[in-house]
C-alpha cells in the first residue's frame, strides 16, 4: 500500500508552532513548518486554500496552530510534508513564547546595544560555521568577488544539533586572539528547530563579550534570532553579510580613479602657475645675461682703446719701417744680414714688402 | 665654453696692455705682442656678437 492509498494519513490534524512562514508571491502557495521543541513537520498550502485563509487570519512564526491536511511526499525534495487544506489558531506557541521571553530579559540587561561599526576595510574576518555547508562557499565567493585582498579565516562549528551551542561560543572565544578584524556569524536557512541554537542565552552572551565587531547572519531575510539583536549588525544572509563587511573593490578602484583625477588636476594647475611665471624669470635671467654682456663689451673696449694706443705702429708712421729677416728676426744692423739675403719691410699701415739685399754699405758692412 | 673662450681673450688682452706698458719692450715683441691683441679683440667680438644673438633669440621667444 502506498502512502496515498493510507485513509488515516488522508485527514490529518496536527498541533504545533509555525515557523518559517512564507508567501509566495510567485504562485500564492504558503510554506511554513510546524514545530515544537522536539521536531519539525514542513507545510505547504496551495494558493486557493491559502488566499481563503489570508482573507481570516494572518498567521506568523510563532503562532500555535492546528492544521488539517494529508500527508504527502515532495519527491523533488526527497521528504514528507503535510498538504494542509486548513488552519485554525490554537493561542501563542510554547517556543515563540520563551523566545519572546529571553529576548525581553536580554534586552532589559543591555544585551542588544552593542552596536558598533564594522570596520571600513578589514584586513581578516573570522567566519564561524558549518565547514561543509554551502553557506561557507557563498561567503568565500561573494569576498573574492567584492575585493579579494580580505583574508576569510575559517573557525569551523557545528551550527545545529544538541552540541551545537558549546561549538559556537567556543570558536568565538578562539576567534577573539585571532587578529580578525571583524566575525562573521552565520548558517544557512533552516527549521525553527535547526536555529533553535542561535536563540541561546550563553551563545547572545559570549557575543555581547567579544571584543570584535560581530555580525550574525542566520537562515533566510524573515528568521530573526538572539544573536542577530546580540551581534553589532544583524544580515538578513549570509551573503547579505559578506557584502556588508567587504568594500566592494570596484568602488575604491573608483575611488582611487578620483584621487588620481584629483591629483592630476592639482599638478597641471602648479604646472600651469609655473609656466606662467618662467617667462618672466628666464626674461629676467636673460636681462641679467644681456647685463653682463654689455659689460664684457665695455671692457673689451676699453682693453682695445688701452692696446691701439701703445700701438708701436704709430712710431713707424712717421715713415719708419721694421725689416726682418726670413726667420722673422728683426734686422738692426747690416751686419744682421748677408748680400743676397731676403727679408720682409713692414710699415706702419702693417702692409709688408719682400725685400733682397744687393749690396751692403756702412760701419757694419 | 664661448664665454670661457671669451673671459681667456679678455684676460689675455689686459695682459698684452700690462706688458706694452714696459717701455724698454723690445719693438720685435711689441709688434708680436699687438699682432696676437688684434687677433684677440677680433676673436672677443666676435663670440660676443654670438652670445648677443643668442640671448636676442631667447628673450624674443619669452616675449612673444
Amino acid at each position: 500500500m502506498t502512502l496515498g492509498e493510507d485513509k488515516a494519513l488522508k485527514i490529518l490534524r496536527v498541533k504545533g508552532e509555525i515557523a518559517n512562514f512564507t508567501l509566495s508571491h510567485k504562485t500564492g502557495h504558503l510554506f511554513f513548518s510546524l514545530a515544537d521543541r522536539q521536531s519539525t513537520l514542513r507545510c505547504v498550502m496551495f494558493s486557493d486554500e491559502a488566499e481563503d485563509l489570508l482573507d481570516k487570519i494572518s498567521p506568523r512564526d510563532g503562532d500555535e496552530v492546528i492544521v488539517t491536511g494529508s500527508l504527502v511526499v515532495y519527491e523533488a525534495g526527497g521528504y514528507y510534508q503535510l498538504r494542509a487544506s486548513s488552519l485554525e489558531m490554537s493561542g501563542g506557541g510554547d517556543m515563540y513564547a520563551d523566545f519572546m521571553k529571553l529576548k525581553q530579559r536580554l534586552q532589559d540587561e543591555g544585551l542588544f546595544s552593542q552596536k558598533r561599526p564594522l570596520p571600513e576595510m578589514p584586513g581578516t574576518i573570522a567566519v564561524i560555521t558549518s565547514p561543509s555547508g554551502a553557506v561557507l562557499r557563498d561567503v568565500i565567493s561573494v569576498v573574492l568577488r567584492r575585493c579579494p585582498v580580505v583574508k576569510l579565516r575559517l573557525f569551523p562549528a557545528q551550527v545545529q544539533g544538541a552540541y551545537a551551542v558549546d561549538s559556537i561560543v567556543k570558536q568565538l572565544r578562539t576567534a577573539q586572539t585571532s587578529g580578525a578584524d571583524a566575525i562573521l556569524l552565520c548558517r544557512g536557512g533552516g527549521s525553527a528547530e535547526d536555529l533553535s541554537a542561535f536563540n541561546d542565552e550563553r551563545l547572545a552572551r559570549a557575543i555581547y563579550a567579544s571584543a570584535i565587531p560581530t555580525v550574525s547572519a542566520v537562515g533566510h531575510e524573515t528568521d530573526f534570532s538572539i544573536s542577530d539583536f546580540a551581534a553589532d549588525l544583524r544580515a538578513a544572509t549570509p551573503t547579505a553579510a559578506a557584502e556588508l563587511l567587504t568594500p566592494d573593490y570596484s568602488d575604491i578602484d573608483a575611488e582611487f580613479t578620483r584621487y588620481e583625477k584629483r591629483l592630476r588636476a592639482i599638478i597641471s594647475r602648479k604646472a600651469d602657475r609655473i609656466m606662467n611665471r618662467l617667462p618672466d624669470l628666464s626674461g629676467d635671467i636673460c636681462r641679467k645675461a644681456g647685463r653682463l654682456l654689455e659689460n664684457k663689451k665695455r671692457r673689451l673696449s676699453h682693453l682695445e682703446e688701452l692696446i691701439a694706443a701703445k700701438n708701436p705702429y704709430t712710431i713707424m708712421s712717421k715713415g719708419y719701417a721694421v725689416f726682418t729677416d726670413e726667420n722673422g728676426a728683426v734686422v738692426k744692423s747690416a751686419s744682421g744680414i748677408a748680400v743676397g739675403g731676403a727679408g720682409i719691410l713692414r710699415f706702419a699701415d702693417m702692409s709688408e714688402i719682400s725685400v733682397r739685399v744687393e749690396s751692403k754699405q756702412g760701419k757694419s758692412e | 665654453m664661448k664665454d670661457k673662450n671669451l673671459e681667456s681673450g679678455l684676460k689675455r688682452l689686459d695682459e698684452i696692455s700690462k706688458l706694452m706698458d714696459n717701455d724698454d719692450l723690445p719693438l720685435e715683441t711689441a709688434l708680436k705682442l699687438y699682432a696676437e691683441a688684434k687677433k684677440l679683440i677680433e676673436g672677443c667680438k666676435e663670440e660676443m656678437a654670438d652670445a648677443q644673438a643668442s640671448l636676442r633669440d631667447m628673450l624674443t621667444g619669452f616675449e612673444a
